[in-house]
């Protein structure tokens, strides 16, 4: 993706991992092959976070985990990765949205992911206020099981440690989550 | 301060896949940008074949398509390039708004750089999710259909896709 914000600050080379690429995600091939992009929207319910499953082909190190904010930033995001088993990882924890259409960075725990493993990743978000995320909107319920997204219904914003989420229920806009990562394991 | 961007998707010389699943057709089945996924409702007993290219040797878990509205007897499975039937879940009742899923008792070896086709047949009256072919698109894509093939049957006599349209998108989930 093409940079529009100032680079965030680290000493160390980065680049940003976004999870709904199709080198990445299932959800990323589908979403290349049937969406435009993401764009200003709304999360689908309040507090019921949605994941994706995704993978890795070089050892890389999360040093940050970060969303674009909506055209009207605002609410508490949350974006947390978790391992094959659900086991959390490392989380942003609850961050209030601040900037309109900007790239939102939390500095979280370097955290080493493993090429080849599967990997989760979750988003939460407690307001359905319109414009408050970027999302991945007009996913069919299809296309969304055809990915490997799971929810759960957490009922507050910080995404739990372990996950334990279940099959869709309805189609669910996905909030783009990005990362700034490292090349290797820390 | 200066800032040195990294490729974070180096390609490997053994390509994985994201969640070790393919969708075909899809950018990984080897193909550009189709068409936006629409729930459209096949021709009654038709097979529809959609070749890929495994990309490593592993093994097949189970394979799916979403069923949006309707049920009807469907078969989901796989081929390799000659028509040999490798395995599939035979003619069974599909549900509305639910993954139907083909998923092999002992799962089916693929080979690194070995052409496949992964089948759909439907009777045709369930919409499944599916892309959009051509007879632009059609031949670029590998596909092929088979009237009479519910359930799929072995071998599988390949005829050309022509103009058909309804293309379903098919998940495969591999073992590593």
């Amino acid at each position: 993706m093409t940079l529009t914000v100032p680079p965030p600050m680290t000493t160390r080379p980065w680049a940003i991992l976004d999870f709904c690429a199709p080198e990445v995600s299932v959800f990323g091939q589908l979403v290349n092959q049937t969406n435009t992009g993401p764009a200003s929207g709304f999360f689908g319910t309040a507090n019921t976070a949605v994941a994706i499953p995704f993978m890795l082909r070089s050892n890389l190190t999360i040093l940050k985990l970060g969303w674009i904010n909506g055209a009207a930033a605002g609410n508490n995001h949350c974006i947390a990765i978790y391992d094959a088993s659900y086991a959390r990882l490392v989380t942003t924890g609850s961050t209030l949205g601040s900037g309109n259409n900007t790239l939102q960075w939390v500095d979280t725990a370097d955290t080493a992911l493993v090429r080849d493993t599967l990997y989760w990743v979750a988003y939460n978000h407690e307001s359905i206020t319109v414009d408050r995320c970027t999302t991945y909107g007009g996913m069919q319920f299809g296309t969304c099981a055809l990915s490997g997204m799971l929810q759960q219904a957490v009922g507050a914003i910080a995404l739990p440690d372990p996950l334990v989420p279940v099959a869709l229920t309805q189609a669910r806009a996905f909030p783009a989550p990005y990362a700034l990562v490292t090349a290797g394991l820390g | 301060m200066t800032y040195k961007s990294l490729a974070y998707n180096e390609r490997s010389a053994r390509m994985r896949l994201p969640q070790n699943t393919l969708i075909v057709p899809g950018k990984f089945g080897g193909f550009g940008r189709l068409s936006a996924a629409t729930a459209q409702a096949g021709t009654a007993n038709q097979g529809y074949y959609q070749s890929f290219v495994q990309p490593y040797s592993t093994d097949i878990i189970s394979m799916s398509v979403w069923n949006q509205t309707g049920t009807n007897n469907a078969d989901l499975g796989l081929y390799d390039a000659t028509g040999t039937l490798l395995g599939s879940k035979g003619s069974t009742a599909s549900v509305a708004a639910s993954l139907f899923t083909f998923t092999p008792s002992v799962p089916i070896p693929v080979q690194e750089g070995v052409m496949y086709f992964a089948a759909f047949a439907t009777a045709g009256t369930a919409t499944i999710l599916a892309f959009s072919g051509s007879a632009q698109n059609n031949p670029r894509m590998g596909r092929a259909i088979q009237a009479s093939a519910l359930a799929l049957p072995s071998p599988a006599t390949f005829a050309a896709a022509g103009t058909t349209v309804f293309l379903p998108i098919i998940s495969i989930v591999f073992a590593n």
